[in-house]
């Protein structure tokens, strides 16, 4: 039951942010940008944030909605508004480490060992912040409720590679928490 | 183990989801997209104002650029008959000064070198006819002797061209051709001036 709810909610909200983009392109309207905002920016930073740093996810973020604006037209009617949105930004992301030459790896080696003593979430935010680029990225994406399709869409790679990062993502945040239970 | 892998996979989401709501997007980002979009909104009624002002201005200047150039277009015609009747005139005024007289002079010249060809084809000489044994001679007024063999006297009284009855001491004339060849000899109508 609660799981027919939120798949009714998912799809609920993903008709409904198509739409209101849909609607953002004809208009170009504020509130309806507010309203995807609302919708997707927390989802967003969270996602970018887990990838890079506070500063960085920041300033992705901003230009990832302003390329929302500014290429509103290019919007396809049959595409999923968010993934379409966190491909932009992980595009940008991508770019920003290419110009830069920062190897993806960067954030994840400057991560701290995980303790352990501390907060069950403190573990688990450590040990994701520790996690390959790859994985971290297609673990994250499964959270915010993408198919496997999606999320090869998203990071132009083989779904059987997505699987696989998926697998060993799960597998190393286990292990990590059940040291923690341990 | 299998009932702590489905926990533990509960347990991810649900510790994933209280992590993102620790770290809520910052405020500032919203504000600066809904300000560009709001900036962007003003500026496009100004730019599509300015964007038909410029097409309605083009317009006009292609239809301005295509009249005139279909005007041109049908000028040249007259143009070019009217130049070349210009061109007619101060040729014929040119001719009437120093060019008409360079004209008279290459006229005159071209008559002078016909005639002198026709004198050099056809001039005559004068000498005195001498019958010797072994053809006839023909001494001139400027002293020269032509010594003519039989072979071509008989040649010449063959064709008709060396008059009949010429006796010793007839003054004759000499046809030459333009080569100087003796083509024939005549009795002399008049009496030469040497």
């Amino acid at each position: 039951m609660s799981f027919t709810l939120t798949l009714k909610s998912f799809f609920g909200a993903t008709q409904s942010d198509e739409l209101l983009m849909r609607r953002f392109a004809e208009s170009g309207a504020n509130d309806l940008l507010v309203k995807l905002y609302e919708s997707c920016g927390d989802d967003l930073f969270h996602f970018i944030l887990t990838q890079s740093d506070h500063t960085l996810a920041k300033d992705i973020c901003q230009r990832a909605w302003l390329k929302v604006i500014e290429k509103k037209h290019l919007y396809r009617d049959s595409g999923n508004f968010k993934a379409w949105l966190f491909t932009l930004a992980r595009n940008i992301l991508i770019d920003e480490f290419r110009k830069n030459q920062r190897p993806t790896e960067e954030f994840a080696q400057l991560a701290v060992e995980p303790q352990l003593h501390g907060a069950l979430e403190e573990q688990f935010d450590l040990a994701l912040t520790n996690l390959p680029f790859e994985q971290k990225e297609a673990f994250c994406l499964q959270q915010e409720g993408f198919g496997l399709q999606d999320i090869s869409n998203i990071t132009h790679s083989p779904i059987e590679t997505v699987k696989s990062r998926l697998r060993y993502a799960k597998q190393s945040l286990r292990k990590t928490l059940e040291n923690y239970h341990d | 183990m299998t009932k702590l892998h489905r926990i533990s996979d509960l347990d991810l989401s649900d510790l994933y989801q209280k992590r993102k709501q620790k770290h809520k997007a910052p405020g500032s980002i919203k504000r600066a997209v809904v300000l560009n979009n709001t900036q962007s909104r003003i500026v496009w009624p100004s730019f599509n104002m300015l964007a038909g002002v410029g097409v309605a201005a083009s317009l006009m200047l292609l239809v301005t650029l295509v009249v005139v150039q279909q005007s041109q277009f049908n000028l040249p015609l007259k143009r070019t008959e009217l130049t070349l009747i210009e061109v007619h005139s101060l040729d014929t005024e040119s001719l009437s000064l120093a060019e008409n007289v360079r004209q008279r002079h290459a006229q005159h010249y071209q008559n002078y070198l016909r005639q002198q060809q026709i004198l050099a084809s056809h001039h005559k000489k004068s000498a005195v006819l001498n019958l010797a044994a072994e053809g006839w001679e023909l001494r001139t007024c400027e002293k020269e002797l032509l010594r003519i063999s039989s072979e071509l006297v008989a040649a010449l009284q063959h064709i008709d061209r060396v008059d009949s009855g010429l006796k010793n001491g007839d003054y004759v004339d000499v046809d030459f051709d333009k080569n100087g060849l003796i083509v024939g000899i005549a009795s002399a109508k008049s009496l030469p001036h040497c």
